[in-house]
């Protein structure tokens, strides 16, 4: 449904082309921002912000090919402002800071269909062996403290975390295809 | 003796946010001890992300942020509606809602009398949606409210009190604006709601058995009339006060389900033909007779936008035994030997 046409509708202020690139690349475009971020209301407002732009900006897009990097780095842009001013106490922060203002990730976004990146992930949850599959969706799902799930299933918090590191894993390996930076390394 | 510490773990304390200090230390230097590592925390973090938009469905709800977006998009060119009444001279607008609010609000004998200018803050604005309508307004505030059909809203600013309040019958989103410094009181006959900037459902039908109260955004805090019994809300939840029992249950819902209506869709989800018919009658603004024949133990889950309603008759057909008869805006349900 989406082709080079799409783009050319935005830029002539059709909002139903804008709605169709919304529903394709909103909830893509926020996993990536989260990996910045790291905080789901903050991530999901940079998000609205970056369509906000597009939509403003409309009729000045120089994008044709590559309109999701173009997506991408305004999202990029503006977390890594908003993590360079965030205050160092929150301990998160800080390793997302150390990560990624000081390092140079160069993204690359060739495998960007988010339909089959969701279809996949799915399958990929669903591969997981039981007891992985079934701890991890009690943490994401039911969004359940690994204390609580250590008690529901009556297993040790170790053996909690070290499940969701098995899922972990997993899903490193079979995504890598979908993951977009590539770290940049001055030899 | 340094203890090994499995990097593994302490990626998963991280995104599962159970790290504590010790952990976020090791972390940091597991990190900056190589580029290479801090490609891998990138790897785990990029996949991370992409795994919890799957498993956590409610997660950055796509239709949720969208409507909000179109809200703001439009809002450039949507005007509050008291302080369009405050003018002297009447303004036309394009949109349909808003006339039909100012004919509504006219129809109530609410009118500026002669060359009196209603300032801002005084006077009462009144909304009403008819049976089978739906409508949005703007309050002097910049809150957004949209009531469901059936629903009457009575909006005042107090200044003795300093209370922006809202008295509702019916069903109503509000979108609330900010202001810390003035509460929004939302009033319905058994409790009531107190805000100070944020987006929620009420439902408080005058026939219903239960008020029931859906937060999506922002904080809220519930009361009880007369028993002065509080709950406090956080987003995603919602609180039910069953009026006979006199008493209110919390809980985590889906938000989309409870919102939905004011996106123009209706949402059935596991009901009963009864509770589809009378939501029938609400949304259309109908009356709707069930024939004591009738089997009524099918359960019904769709989503209705546009369709009218003969076309829901018509699904509803397929799996249930029944035929229906329109006859001067009542409907009559009969089963279908």
């Amino acid at each position: 449904m989406i082709d080079k046409n799409t783009i050319k509708r935005l830029k002539e202020g059709d909002d139903q082309a804008f709605e169709l690139l919304y529903y394709k690349y909103f909830r893509r475009l926020c996993a990536f921002t989260n990996k910045y971020l790291n905080d789901y209301e903050t991530t999901q407002e940079v998000v609205q912000e970056v369509f906000y732009s597009i939509w403003k900006n409309r009729t000045d897009l120089k994008v044709e090919k590559s309109f999701i990097s173009y997506l991408f780095q305004l999202a990029k842009n503006k977390s890594l402002n908003i993590i360079k001013h965030s205050e160092v106490e929150d301990k998160y922060i800080s390793v997302i800071k150390e990560t990624y203002l000081q390092g140079d990730f160069i993204d690359s976004h060739d495998s960007l269909l988010a339909k089959e990146i969701e279809i996949k992930t799915q399958s990929i949850i669903e591969s997981l062996p039981e007891q992985c599959r079934k701890i991890y969706l009690l943490s994401r799902q039911e969004g359940k403290k690994h204390r609580e799930i250590a008690e529901e299933l009556d297993i040790s918090v170790k053996t909690v975390e070290t499940q969701i590191g098995r899922a972990l894993k997993v899903f490193r390996k079979e995504l890598k295809e979908y993951l977009t930076s590539v770290l940049l390394t001055i030899i | 003796m340094k203890e090994e510490i499995d990097y593994n773990t302490l990626l998963v304390r991280f995104f599962e946010r159970t790290a504590d200090e010790a952990d976020i230390k090791h972390l940091s230097e597991w990190i900056n001890s190589s580029e290479e590592n801090k490609r891998i925390f990138n790897e785990y973090n990029e996949s991370y992300q992409l795994a919890d938009i799957t498993a956590n469905g409610w997660l950055y709800n796509t239709d949720n942020n969208w409507k909000k977006l179109k809200v703001r998009i439009q809002d450039e060119g949507m005007i509050p509606l008291v302080k369009m009444v405050t003018n002297r001279q009447m303004i036309w607008w394009r949109s349909v809602a808003v006339i039909a609010i100012i004919m509504t609000v006219a129809a109530l004998g609410w009118m500026f009398k002669g060359n009196q200018q209603l300032s801002h803050y005084s006077g009462v604005v009144s909304v009403v949606a008819p049976l089978g309508q739906k409508s949005q307004v703007v309050l002097q505030d910049g809150s957004k409210v949209w009531l469901n059909s059936g629903s009457k809203l009575e909006y005042v600013y107090s200044a003795e009190t300093n209370q922006r309040v809202a008295t509702l019958e019916g069903e109503a989103f509000f979108d609330v604006a900010k202001d810390s410094n003035t509460p929004f009181i939302v009033e319905t006959p058994d409790v009531v709601l107190k805000v100070y900037g944020t987006r929620f459902n009420v439902l408080a039908y005058a026939e219903e058995q239960i008020v029931e109260t859906t937060l999506e955004e922002g904080s809220l805090g519930v009361q009880i009339k007369t028993t002065g019994e509080e709950l406090l809300m956080k987003p995603g939840q919602q609180v039910i006060f069953n009026k006979q029992s006199k008493l209110m249950e919390l809980s985590d819902v889906n938000l989309y389900k409870h919102v939905a209506w004011k996106n123009g869709k209706l949402h059935f989800d596991n009901d009963t033909f009864i509770e589809v018919v009378k939501k029938l009658e609400r949304w259309y603004g109908v009356e709707i007779h069930l024939d004591e024949s009738l089997h009524l133990s099918a359960r019904y889950t769709m989503i209705i936008s546009s369709e009218s309603v003969s076309e829901v008759l018509d699904l509803m057909k397929i799996t249930t035994p029944m035929r229906y008869e329109i006859r001067n805006g009542q409907i009559e349900i009969i089963a279908d030997k």
